[in-house]
């Protein structure tokens, strides 16, 4: 079971609600997922304008709404954005990210953590969604942060563990869960995510952006299930050179001197 | 009458406005009255808390947000 402040969780998929054809498909797709935790954003409503209610439905599910401060750009921003997200979801849990960059939405670690500070003090639950950095993730931890969400790749890339040996040292110096989030571009990224000890994993463009979101679901639903098996069963160590797993030596006579070719014939 | 602003738009009130009934307003035919259950009020860049906008009484130039959970990752 995995554990974030006081909220514990059977499923260590969680899943972003953007792209989504339209609510019906992420409803599906959210529910073969399994997921336990979803993430939405925040928008000013325009007069005339049609806004999905999208909170009703996913109320209904009993999953639990994480909101995110997406859109901000500084701290002061996502400060007043989680202030917003605590009043229109009723929670104190945040997922912070200010990535004021828009072509590779990359976080800005110095707002982040002049945000992360302040929220922690205000009483939130922060999940910082970060790059994989892991001096940035100790500072956060300390701070107080609940959980730490470094990046595998840009958001929505789909270009899977690029920071894979840096998301390693992560998961081997917190001691608050680490949920890897962005750019998990397909179920086989994300056993390798669990397999490298993550907690959790958060997946959005890979489920909604497939001909099938409710199948790519349930693929990551198996993924990550099998990843965290085979991380608490304990994957073998990686060598260099082979290692053998039948016996070497008395194959038909004992002490016979290696001779090759068609001379040995 | 007074005008306030709603997303920066003006709209036209009775005095004795409260924040509550500019909400009812400005709620399209889609928005229902239920759909505001999950939205966040903001007055001059300050969140009111959805208890006290029957208490709040709308003055001459608010500029008054409404923000909605929107899908996101």
């Amino acid at each position: 079971m995995l554990k974030i402040a006081d909220h514990t969780f059977n499923s260590r998929l969680f899943c972003g609600t953007g792209k989504f054809a339209n609510s019906q498909t992420m409803l599906d797709a959210l529910h073969a997922s399994g997921s336990e935790l979803v993430t939405l954003a925040m928008k000013r409503i325009d007069r005339h304008s049609h806004t999905d209610n999208l909170m009703l439905p996913l109320q209904k599910t009993g999953i639990k709404l994480l909101p995110n401060t997406s859109g901000a750009r500084t701290a002061k921003e996502a400060l007043f954005a989680a202030e917003l997200g605590r009043e229109m979801f009723a929670t104190n849990w945040v997922k912070l990210e200010i990535h004021p960059d828009p072509k590779y939405l990359l976080p800005d670690p110095i707002e982040t953590l002049i945000a992360a500070e302040a929220l922690v003090k205000k009483g939130f639950v922060v999940l910082p969604y970060v790059h994989a950095d892991p001096v940035l993730c100790r500072r956060l931890e300390a701070l107080g942060c609940a959980a730490v969400m470094p990046l595998a790749s840009p958001i929505g890339s789909n270009q899977g563990l690029v920071t894979k040996a840096f998301l390693q040292i992560i998961i081997e110096q917190s001691t608050v869960p680490v949920v890897i989030d962005a750019g998990i571009g397909c179920p086989s990224d994300a056993t390798a995510a669990m397999e490298l000890g993550a907690d959790a994993v958060l997946v959005n463009t890979a489920i909604a952006s497939s001909r099938s979101p409710q199948q790519m679901a349930q693929c990551f639903k198996q993924a990550v299930e099998t990843g965290r098996m085979a991380y608490e069963a304990g994957l073998g160590q990686v060598y260099q050179y082979a290692q053998h797993t039948s016996p070497l030596t008395g194959f038909l006579r004992e002490n016979q001197e290696h001779q090759g070719g068609l001379n040995a014939l | 009458m007074i005008t306030v602003y709603f997303n920066s738009q003006p709209l036209s009130v009775p005095a004795d406005t409260n924040l509550r009934d500019i909400l009812a307003l400005v709620a399209t035919t889609q928005q229902s009255h239920e759909a505001f259950a999950n939205v966040a009020a903001v007055v001059n860049e300050c969140i009111v808390p959805k208890s006290q906008w029957p208490h709040y009484q709308c003055q001459a130039s608010d500029n008054i947000e409404l923000f909605a959970a929107v899908a996101g990752g």
